[in-house]
Parts: C-alpha cells; structure tokens; sequence
C-alpha cells in the first residue's frame, strides 16, 4: 500500500473517531454502566426518602436497560411514598415479565390493592359517597404507605414510618416487602465458577460480550466479536473460516478452547475444532458472551485448554421479539428472526436464520481445465459459508426455583475452511442437529444434550490427478450432566459455596478417514468448593478427573485461586491450574492414504492408532498454567484489568514429518496397496512434539466512560514464547501468536438515535510451520515455515433508531481502510466488506 | 407495523441498499502457489504382452482373500531436459501415475490364472498367447513445459518408487512409452518418445530455440496420450559390487581397502592417458566391478523386505560402446570409446548420512572410464567397431580426475567440467581439444555448445554415489538400502532402522525381528585429501588468452546465491581451490565445511 495513501486512510479514519467523540458530547453511553448508575442512583434517593427522584432514576434505568427488579424497586418506592396506584401500575408490569416469585408479589398487590380500597372507602365515607373497589389508575387522592419496609422491620432503604398516614393498619393486612438492593445491572458470569458471580470474584480473568457490544458494533460473525478482547487471537483464514484462539498456540484449526452455548459444548470432536459457522442460534439471541482466558478443564474436563467461551443466549421469555436482516459486499448475507413470549409458567423463544457469507478470495476460478470441484461447488464458488438455521426453546417452571428448560435446533450448512497440512482448502455440506434438556432447581441441576452432525466433505478444489478426498463425516454426542451445588458455613465465619458434578458422553464417530467406526464412553467428576474467609478473601479450589477413553486412563485437573478483594469492585487474583486436550479423532485414528502431491500413482500412508509405529499412541496435550490478575471497577469513570501469565505446554500434537518408507516397513511386495492402486512412499500422521514451550505475557484491559453517552475500550496483549527443544527433537521453532496485539474502540450512543462503534485492531507478525506441498517437485510433504507480517484493521458502524428505538438502520464496515493482508500465511487476503442492515424490534 | 417507520425513513434506507447493491461483486480470483493453474495428461495405456502371474490375497486370519494380478503399468513423466540416464542428468520421473494389474487387465480376467492357497502366486505357462489390453490413466499437476513419458508394466511386482534397489524394470518387465515409433520399437528398435507439450507456447524463444511455453490460467489438460508397453526386457538392472582396487600410479599410496577408494582433489596424470593409451591404466585408480552380488549375500537377498528375489542377483555386464543419436560413437576420452556400462559418481549430500541422497544443486558427476576387467583400457578401442555386445561378468572402471558441475534443474544453465589440470605432469595434454570435449558434452546433455565449460579447478571433495547404467536404462546404484540402514527423511527415531550388533541386519522399531543388511552394497567413493599441498589454493591461474578455444579453459565465474538469510550474495570464482560453481551454498558460506571434507572425507 502506497505510504501516502496509508495517511490518507489513517487520517480517515481519525476523523471517523473524532467525529463519533464529538457526537457523543450529547450522546448515552454503555447501557449497562449508565443504567447501573442510575438505579444506584435512584436506590439511594429512595433510601433517603427522595421518592420522586429516587423513582425517576430508577424508570431511567429501565429505559435504558430493562430488568424486572427495577420494575419491582418502582412499585416499592410508590408503595411506600404512599402512590398506591402506580404501585400497583408497576407490581403488574414486575408480574407480567413471569417473575419466579410471582405468587409473593400477587399477593402484595392484593394487600396494597385492599389497602388502597380501604383508603378509597374511607375517602368515600368521608366525602359520604359510595364504598367499593376502585381502579388504580382511576384513583385520586392520597395514598397510604405499604407497611414495614422489611420482613423484619429494618429494610435496608425504605424510612420507618409513612409519608402519608391512613387509618389504623390491621396486623393481617402487613406486607412485607424488602427491596431488591442486589445490582441487577453489575456484570454476571457464570463460566468461570459455573455459578453466577461478578467477574471480580471469578477465578480467571473474564470477559463479556455484552448485548450492547453485538449491537452497536454490528457485527454478525460470532468470531470477530472476540477480537477486541485482550489475550484472544483471531485469525481470518477464508470466508468461511475465521478460528479464535486464547493466549496464543494458535493452529489452523483452533483446537484449545472449548466453546459452550448455554452449557453445551459444540466442540467437534472429530477435528478439535469450533465450527461457529454451523451454529443453529445467531448473535441476535445473544444475552452476552463469557469469554474466560486460561484453563479450565477443572469445571469442564477435556479441551479446555487454553480457555473457555460460553455463549449465554437469552432465557425464553426475555428479550424482545423482532427481526435483523442485512446485505453487504460480494453477496453478503444475515437474516435473523425471533420471537419470545412468556405466559405465566411457560415460556418459549423460536429463532430462525440465514446467514450467507462469500470468500475473501478464489483461490481458483471456473472453468479450470486442471482441476476437480466439490460436488456443486463450481458454479459458486465465491461462496464461502451458507448457514439456514431454526431453534426452539422452551422453558416451564416447576416450582418455586425449579424449571425445565426443552430445546433444539437445526441447521443446514456449507463451509468452506481451511483443512490440515496440505488440505488446504476443505469444504463440507451437511447438517447439525442439536438437543438439550436441563432441569434446574436450587441445589440440584441436570442438563443433558445431543449433537448431531452429518455431511459430505472433501477438497474444495484439486487437480485432476489427485481428487477430492471426498467423504462422510458423521458423528453423535450425547452428554447428561448433574450437579449438586450448596452453600453452608463451617466454624464461625468460612463460608463454603460447593459445587459437585458427575458427567458422562457417548461419542460415536463414523468417517472414512478414519480407520472404523468409533465408540467411546467418557466419564467425568468434578468438585469445586468456593471458601469465603470473610468478605474480602476467597479461596477457589476445584478439581476433575476425566477418564479418557483414547488415552486409556484417568486424567485428574486440578485447580486453585485465591481471591483478595480490597474493596468490593477491586480483587486481587492468584491461580494456578492444568488442563489437557485429548487428540481428536482424526489424529487419533487416521487412516487415510494421502495422495503424493506431485506423484499422481505413489501415497504416504497417514495413520493414527492402526499404525504400527508404537510412538503414534498419542498422549494427551497438557498445560500447567500461573496467572495473575488485578481488575478494579471501583470508579464509575474507568474500569481496568491487569493480567499477568505464565503457560507451560507439553505434548502439543502436530503433523509428524513424513516418515520414508524403508526396506522394514516397505511390507511385502514394495507397498502397491491394491485398494487404491498407488505406492506407499511414506507413512505420515500425527505425533507429539518433543518440545516444551513457554509462553508469558500480559493482558492490560481497560474500559473508560468519560461522559453519559461515550464508551471507550484500550487493550495490550504481550504473548512471548520459548521453546526447549531437545537435542534429535525435530521440531521447527515457530510463532504462531502475535507477540503485540492492541485493540481500541469508542462506542457511542446519543439521543437522536445515532449511535456506533469504532475499532482499531493490530496484531505483530507470526511465523507459522505447516506441512505443506512442496514445489520443487519432490513427493515429499514438508514442513515449511511461512512468514505472516502484522496487520491492523479499522472496524465500525453507524446506526439510526427510531420509532421509539424499535426499529434501526445500521451500515456496518469491516476494514476501513481496506488494508489488504492476510491473517494467516495460507488464508485468504482480506479485503473489505461493507453491511447494511435492517432490524426491527417488537 | 414496521411499513410506517420504514416509509418514513425510505429516504435513508434506499440509498443505503442502493449503495449496498452497486458495492456487491464477485469475489476475485487470487490463487496462492498451492492452487496455481497447472496441467494434467490423460491417455490410455495399452499392454501387449504375456499375461500377468496372479496372486492370492491373505486375510488377517490367514484364509483366503481376493486374488489379485502381480504388478502394475508404472508410467513415468519425464521432463525432456531432465530425462534419466544414460539420457540426461535426472534424478528422477517428475511424476507417476500407476494402472493396477487389476484394471489393466480386468477385460482378460477368465484367462488370468488362478491361485488357490492364500499367499499363493500363479503365473500363466510359457507358452500361453500373449495380449493386448488397454487402460485409462491420468497424471499430474504438473508445471508447463515438454515432457517424455516412458513407462512399463511391472510383471513380477517388485517396483517400488522410493527404494532405490526397486524403482526400475528389471528382466520380464515390459517396457515402452509415449512413443513416435510404437510399432518398430516392439519389433526391437531404439524407442523414440514422443514430446508432450503442457503449457501455451508464447513467441519468446529458449536458449535451445524452442519457444517459451507458458500455463495458461485456466490449466491445461492434454489427452489422448497413447502409452505402448509392448518391448519385453531382457536385461536385469546391473547389480555391481566392488571387488578390487588397483591404483599403480608412480609415486603414490597405493589404497588397498575397497572400503576407502580415495581419489585426491588434485589428482594430476603424469603423463596424458590419452596421448598414451596403453600406459593409460597406470595413471588412474581403477576398481574393479563385479556383477550382481557375493556369493555370500545371495540367500540374504532374497528375503522379502530386502525383496531381490524378483531379480537375479548374478547377472552380467554387457560391454559395447555408446552411440549418439547419429550412431556415432562417443569418447569423452579421445581415442578411447564410451561404454555402457556406464559407471557415474555422483556427490552426496553431506546432511543425509544414510547416504541416500545426491546433491541436485549443483549436481557434481565424475564419469568413469569402463573396461573390460583384466584388460587394459586401451582394449575399449577394439569395442568401437563391434558389432555385438561383449557379455562379461565384471568391469574396471577407472576414476577420471575430472567432474562435471551443472544445476539439473536449469535447463539453461553452464554445465561446467573442471579438472585440476588439462595438461598431465609432463605437459602432455590431458584434453587434446577442448572444443571436442565441449562438442560431445553439448550433445550428450542437448545444450548449446557454448553452455559447455572447461575449468581448471580442484575436485568438490565429500563421499561420492556410483550408478552402474545401462542403454535401457536400468541402472544400479551404491550405496543403497539393502547395504545401508536407512530412514531418510524420517524425524522419529521409531522410523530410522538401526543395524544390528553385528552389523547384518537393520531393525526398525516397531517392526519385530531384522531385515538382512547387503555388505558389499554399503559402498561409496571417496574424494579428499590432496596429492601436492598448496596446489588448490594457487586457483585462478591466469587463462592464456592467446591460445585458441580449443586449446583454452574457460574462466571460473563468480557464483551469485541466496544465502541462508534470504540475501543474495555474490561469491568469489573459487572456493579453497575448487571453483564456486561446483559448492552448495551451505559449503560456500562455511568454507570450512569444505576444509574439513578435503582434510577428512571418509568421516
């Protein structure tokens, strides 16, 4: 790119920036953190007897971000400023959203209700006209207060006697209500502990997604939602295959992070992979995403190695109902309905989608004399990912803390993906199937699922001579889940909060690829106890144990964190856990002759566990991980997160290189395998590196909101890496993680309706070995290292609400600047990529 | 509900589609150098010929599996400017495609014969009819340019394209090819390929005159290419091992161990062997050849991993002259004939300690002179005029102190003959005309004559191959893996065989037992060491100017290579002696890589 041209853009985009911070001068910033000001705000007022404006504050809260116990705060303020109808006005709208404790709050309506009644008689016989029942909103005159302010007289905000006096209250008439002082607008995550907690009290370093960041940046892609994180990797490799990675050890196919939609893990067992694309729910049903940096197989057994990301999508019956739809470059394509509704104990949320995204790049055209296409591919071949998608969720409480949550989806999908070693370009067509169950109830909750995945796959393109590889992926998962949880004390003041669960999974894989059919039964057990010296230091002591069908064993996780918070919105934070990834299916029972790349007639012979090389019983990938961490939310004004880790990776499963056939291992009569009629040349596969890696780095986050209106994020990621390679260790020393990666943004809302996001994104360059096809003619497939230089991108997006924030326009642009790079040495060049969307919401 | 809003705000939300829709295109096409356009060559092969033997399969539980025809049509794709030897200086096809005895002749099934016990092979009898069958086959990608494709089909089943010991035809094989001559060939004529062109021709010119042939970007595709195997072999590959050494030369340390044939990098003629052909022998370290193997490595050879058992390991040499394409005979060492066999060392990569592999860039060959054993070399003149081949078991080849540097992957570039000294000790010269020399090697290697360079210069030292070849190709070479425990390219210790304590076998880890490990197949020249210290290090000589061309060597050139760090770096014309041209890059970087080979080749 031309020097002076870069200025151009770079100053362009400044001004983007600039003009978004002037905007903002008038503008509403973060929801959640304004709101959470707000309702503080207004609670406060309250406690001080400041009704009017205490109430004002709260409505603004729930305007901004609606939440039930807002609603709840509101009738308890008017209850107690003695306006008992619009008490009552906002007890019914706190029991139209089907609150748990429904019936508690029914009956405080009914008693402020006889109240007000009683007044309205009383009012009546004073006036000398007629006694009866009067509507709340056709009531006039003064209203008495609600009584008590807590169940035992001492409610944290409410005065002790009433504004307005009445008549005599009978004992029977006393209602108690306590206010809901808890932040309903403070940040919740549940990943890190599997219990709900404030980030600050979680014992790794969490991030959230929020509702508001999905929105204002605009963004449909679930994976470009993870770039402006710190210590998260993201790298485009085609259209259709974008992999997110945590504190580095990235690969072609991201297979250290385990990823969770309400619980449930989509990892693809077969590859170690996330497919995002075939996901049958879309960012439009999003509540928020936990994103929890470091290991986490103590909670969540194999695979989450370097992390976890759980998808929290919003409970049937919340949330608006409404639609997104949106069209943008080279055929670009989002399309989102939902519908939610509860009534009374039931719940439901229906969702539907089509997503259609293209490919950066062709890496080959039509009509080539040379080459084969996958099977319908030909005549679109600038498609890279096709998603049509339905699912459904359905809730009904049971009990007063008991619900059952049914649920499924489907989706019907095509990818375009960047495969392993010289698969370069792979494609798959097929369809998902999920299902899930989850029983919830205070103590004890079980949740189990199924996926199902089935589909063609094979090369997206390959010269004649050498196919397609084609083939049918097909596997079944069927997961249950129980877990006890309990909350107790011992001695005077250690407060225990303890978690035990057992889980089992059916794996059933069936692929050509592989050498049979495959069956395996995992069983899992975990226990974690949160200890509370106090209010101001916990300690978080977990452990699993997992056994692993492939490695034949037991293979325990523990971890430990202690937690000292100096101040309620600061925490200081020590843990030290392990984690392991279990070789995937494909690496575990490869059998697949892979076609000498220059050689139409000879094949290496890749093998897992049917090799007859005893060194390809692979073990599992582990990592001992040291992290600390200090975040502080104590200032309104800035919030910041420091993070500091240390990874130790053994065992990490590669790509062996080619192992040559010799007169040993030539078997008989010089490898004709009569099966496919080529040369056995070689024998490949996948094995553990022999070398250990260190990783250390750093993650400074911080998150300013300088002005009603105006949000603005900062990261820096340092990931450093050293390699001990012992001697004979043939492993070649790459950097597959950017050493530097810095992420800003300023997110904007204002009241006219505009609103947006701006982001700047770098990563330092990487250094990647791949097996790749050489091109010097020779059969062999080697392992080669590629250069990947650093790149930045400029996002943002610029909307419009209107009639009454329901409906929206939005134009949505991905690299600004349109800075052509790449993401990875073999993905395809990124470009630029304009949306415009359409959303609608009831 | 959503018409009123959207109405009303048509004004924003059309143009926005509309500058949406106009910003829509397709995506573009950016290959990487994996998916570049390439060609492919589709044809159909056509077998005539004895039928095939036919073996049963064995299932794991030893009963009886489908049976399954022994063999398979290996056609190979040459490059017509790195054909194989005795044609050029490839090392190897460019690609293979193979047709299985089971597709090629599944149309003549019912005639096939059958094995009835597992494991059993059944061969059709002597005089059973011979046929024609015929099969379709594809091969690629393969880049732009011209290409020969030779193949045959492989009846006993022992071709293995990676083992050097079985990646030739051997005697019962049935050979042949693209060929312009399809019809005389199978009658007994010198087969002529013919040249497939993949790729567009473009209006530059090669230096060879030929146009530049360019991919297009759609690929290219060539069919209808017709692969005759119709010309059954005879011959067994010639399997040689060393027997003697004999080096008479005056004044210097007679070597005696065949295990450490050790030729100096300066090694001088005292006297022109040309000028004087009958005192020729004394003046070169001679070996002597010995076809097939020891006696007692025969019953060794037979085991299946070694798998010789598919050709005899005691054949002979067939000794005649070499001819050119005009029938003319060729001497690269006036007066006395080129002969087939030929015998070519070729330098080995110093990295590769199983010894597997040669140098491709640049290729350093020293070509010997081959006699008949016993007899001195001047009894090749006898060979110009016969009329048959001479049939005898074992050969001399004689180490001509002279190698020839080229970059085989460069069809344009110098082939470069250095010697340390054109002229003997007494003056007499060793090459007599240059011009001549550079006229036959310009036509052996189909270079332009100007391409052909004479240095003086000091021989590449290190451990250097021989290949025994030859007219139809078949080829042997030492070392190889029935003499070498191999695992080349291997990273895991798990692959790479280790021998036995006693050094007859190698084993390989996960495989039970040892295969047997051929002695007299562990062998390899030497080049190191020096004849006169300080000779090397007195290069460049000044290069008489006045001489004519004939009489006058060529001045090394400066070697310009991209080092190890990515930068392009000029180098000076000799290294230690030995000219730049003839160095990898490694060497040129750490000339002491270079010291140490000449001090110490045999480590």
């Amino acid at each position: 790119m031309p020097k002076r041209k870069l200025h151009t853009r770079i100053l362009g985009g400044l001004s983007v920036a600039t003009a978004l911070v002037a905007i903002s001068s008038t503008a509403l910033g973060d929801d959640r953190t304004e709101a959470r000001k707000r309702f503080k705000n207004g609670m406060d007022l309250i406690s001080r007897g400041n009704y009017d404006r205490g109430i004002a504050e709260l409505k603004k809260a729930y305007e901004i971000k609606p939440h039930p116990n807002v609603l709840f705060n509101i009738g308890r303020a008017y209850a107690e400023s003695g306006d008992l109808e619009n008490a009552i006005l906002a007890y019914k709208e706190y029991l139209a959203s089907g609150p748990p404790d429904a019936d508690e709050v029914a009956k405080i309506v009914a008693q402020i209700q006889k109240r007000l009644d009683r007044q309205k008689a009383a009012l009546a016989a004073a006036q000398g006209g007629p006694t009866g029942p009067a509507s709340p909103a056709g009531a006039t005159g003064p209203a008495g207060p609600t009584g008590p302010t807590g169940p035992t007289g001492a409610g944290p905000t409410g005065p002790s006697t009433p504004r307005h006096e009445e008549g005599p209250d009978k004992s029977d008439d006393k209602v108690a209500i306590a206010a809901r002082t808890e932040d309903v607008f403070q940040e919740t995550v549940v990943t890190a502990s599997r219990a709900a907690q404030s980030p600050i009290d979680a014992p790794n370093s969490t991030s959230i997604i929020t509702e508001q960041d999905i929105r204002l940046s605009g963004i449909t892609k679930w994976q470009e939602l993870f770039r402006r994180l710190a210590g998260v990797e993201v790298n485009i490799m085609t259209g259709g295959d974008t992999e997110v990675s945590i504190r580095g050890f990235n690969s072609r196919l991201s297979n250290k992070m385990l990823v969770l939609i309400d619980y449930r893990s989509v990892y693809i067992d077969l590859l170690a992979s996330t497919f995002w694309e075939t996901f049958p729910v879309d960012v439009e049903q999003v509540e928020r995403i936990e994103v929890v940096r470091g290991p986490g197989s103590a909670l969540y057994g194999a695979n989450a190695f370097a992390g976890v990301i759980n998808i929290i999508t919003k409970k049937p019956g919340e949330g608006r109902s409404g639609f997104r739809t949106g069209i943008g470059t080279n055929g670009n394509f989002f399309g989102s309905v939902t519908t939610t509704k509860r009534d009374g104990e039931f719940a439901y949320r229906a969702s539907a989608g089509y997503t259609q995204e293209p490919k950066w790049t062709k890496e080959v055209g039509r009509g080539r004399n040379d080459v084969v296409y996958f099977p319908g591919t030909e005549k679109s071949l600038g498609l890279a990912s096709q998603n049509s998608r339905f699912d459904l969720q359905v809730t009904r409480r049971l009990g007063k803390e008991t619900e059952l949550a049914v649920g499924g989806g489907y989706a019907s999908v095509f990818r375009n993906l960047q495969g392993i070693g010289p698969f370069n370009e792979y494609a798959l067509r097929g369809n998902l199937l999920d299902a899930e169950m989850a029983l919830t109830s205070r103590h004890l909750s079980v949740r189990s699922f199924i996926n199902y995945f089935d589909a063609m796959a094979g090369k997206a393109h390959e010269n004649a001579g050498q196919g397609l590889y084609l083939s049918r992926p097909r596997t079944y998962v069927f997961d249950v889940f129980a877990e006890y949880t309990d909350q107790f004390k011992t001695g005077a003041s250690l407060g225990h909060d303890v978690h035990v669960g057992v889980n089992y999974r059916l794996k059933e894989v069936n692929w050509s690829y592989l050498d049979r059919e495959r069956k395996e039964n995992w069983i899992g057990a975990f226990l974690q106890d949160t200890m509370k010296f106090g209010k101001s230091v916990s300690l978080v002591l977990s452990g699993r144990a997992d056994y692993v069908p492939l490695l034949r064993k037991i293979v325990p996780s523990p971890r430990g964190a202690l937690i000292i918070k100096p101040t309620d919105q600061s925490a200081v934070r020590f843990s030290a856990s392990t984690a392991f990834r279990t070789p995937s299916f494909l690496e575990s029972y490869l059998d697949t002759p892979i076609i000498a790349p220059t050689s139409s007639g000879a094949q290496l012979n890749s093998r897992g566990k049917s090799s007859p090389d005893a060194q390809v019983d692979l073990r599992r990938e582990r990592v001992v991980s040291l992290d600390a961490g200090y975040v502080n939310q104590d200032s309104d004004l800035v919030n910041f997160e420091v993070t500091g880790y240390y990874l130790q990776v053994k065992d990490l499963v590669g790509l062996v290189d080619n192992r040559i056939v010799t007169p040993n291992s030539a078997y008989g009569i010089n490898g004709l395998d009569p099966e496919t009629g080529r040369y056995t040349v070689g024998w490949g596969g996948f094995g553990n590196q022999c070398a250990t890696y260190n990783a250390y780095g750093s993650e400074l986050s911080t998150r300013v909101f300088p002005t009603e209106g105006l949000d603005l994020f900062a990261n820096y990621t340092i990931n450093l890496q050293s390699v001990n390679i012992p001697a004979g260790c043939p492993v070649i020393k790459d950097q597959k993680t950017s050493k530097h990666k810095v992420n800003a943004g300023v997110q904007a809302r204002t009241k006219p309706g505009i609103g947006g996001e701006l982001t700047f994104h770098y990563a330092s360059e990487q250094l990647w070995a791949e097996q790749q096809v050489p091109t010097d003619g020779s059969i062999d497939i080697q392992n080669r290292l590629f250069a990947q230089p650093g790149y930045f991108l400029v996002n943002g997006r610029v909307g419009y609400r209107f009639d009454k924030d329901k409906a929206e326009v939005s134009v949505v642009g991905f690299n600004l600047l349109n800075n052509q790079h790449r993401q990875h040495p073999l993905g395809q060049k990124v470009g630029q990529r304009i949306m415009g969307f359409v959303s609608y919401k009831f | 509900m959503i018409r009123a809003p959207l109405s009303k705000h048509a004004s924003t939300v059309v143009p926005l589609f509309t500058l949406l829709a106009a910003a829509c295109g397709d995506v573009p096409v950016k290959p990487n150098h994996f998916a570049e356009p390439s060609g492919n060559v589709r044809g159909t092969v056509t077998y005539t010929g004895p039928l095939p033997c036919t073996q049963l399969g064995v299932r794991d539980d030893g009963s009886p599996g489908l049976p399954h025809v022994v063999g398979a049509a290996e056609i190979l794709v040459f490059k017509s400017n790195l054909l194989p030897p005795p044609d050029g200086l490839g090392r190897s096809a460019r690609s293979l495609a193979v047709v299985p005895g089971d597709v090629l002749f599944s149309s003549v099934q019912s005639l096939l014969p059958n094995p009835t016990k597992p494991g059993e092979i059944a061969c059709p009898a002597a005089d059973a009819p011979h046929v024609t069958v015929s099969a379709e086959w594809v091969v690629g990608p393969l880049p732009a340019g011209r290409y020969q494709v030779r193949g045959f089909y492989d009846r006993d089943g022992d071709f293995s394209p990676l083992l050097k010991v079985h990646q030739l035809p051997t005697a019962g094989d049935v050979g042949g090819g693209a060929l312009t001559n399809a019809p005389e060939a199978a009658l007994g004529a010198a087969p002529r390929y013919a040249t497939i062109i993949i790729g567009e021709e473009t209006s530059a010119l090669d230096p060879q005159g030929l146009p530049v042939l360019k991919m297009p970007a759609a690929g290219a595709l060539v069919e209808g290419v017709s692969v005759t195997l119709g010309r059954l072999l005879d011959t067994s590959r010639p399997i040689a091992h060393v027997t003697e050494v004999l080096d008479e030369r005056v004044g210097k340390e007679h070597v005696t161990d065949i295990a450490r044939i050790t030729m100096p990098i300066d090694q001088l003629f005292t006297t022109s062997p040309t000028m004087n052909v009958a005192q020729a022998d004394k003046e070169f370290i001679r070996m002597t050849l010995r076809a097939g193997l020891p006696e007692a490595e025969r019953a060794a050879a037979l085991d299946p991993r070694i798998a010789l058992q598919g050709m005899p390991p005691y054949d002979n040499f067939r000794l005649f002259p070499v001819r050119d394409a005009d029938g003319v005979v060729v001497r690269t060492t006036p007066p006395v004939p080129d002969t087939f066999p030929q015998v070519i060392f070729a330098r080995l990569d110093p990295a590769d300690t199983d010894r597997q592999t040669t140098f491709g860039n640049p290729a350093v060959i020293i070509q010997a002179v081959v006699s008949e054993s016993g007899r001195p070399i001047s009894s090749n003149l006898s060979l110009a005029n016969a009329t048959t081949q001479k049939i005898v078991p074992s050969v001399q080849a004689s180490l001509r102190p002279s190698a020839i540097c080229a970059r085989p992957e460069d069809p344009y570039g110098t082939i470069y003959v250095v010697t340390p000294s054109v002229n003997a000790i007494d003056k007499t010269p060793v090459i007599a005309d240059l011009d001549a020399l550079r006229a036959v090697l310009a036509k052996r290697f189909r270079r332009p004559f100007t391409d052909i360079k004479v240095l003086e210069g000091c021989i590449p030292p290190g451990k250097y191959s021989m290949n025994v070849v030859h007219d139809t190709g078949q080829a042997w070479t030492l070392p190889n893996e029935a003499g070498v425990c191999t695992g080349v390219g291997g990273s895991l210790a798990s692959t790479r065989e280790r021998p036995t304590p006693d050094g007859t076998g190698c084993t390989l880890e996960h495989v039970p037992g040892s295969r047997p490990r051929l002695p007299s197949q562990d062998w390899n020249l030497f080049v190191g060491g020096r004849s006169e210290p300080g000779y090397c290090e007195a290069f460049p000589l000044a290069i008489d100017a006045s001489l004519p061309s004939s009489k006058r060597v060529d001045a090394a050139p400066e070697v310009e290579r991209v080092t190890s760090t990515g930068q392009t770096k000029k180098f000076a014309a000799y290294t230690l002696g030995i000219p730049s041209v003839c160095l990898t890059t490694a060497e040129l970087e750490r000339p002491e890589l270079i010291a140490k080979r000449v001090d110490n080749p045999w480590e």
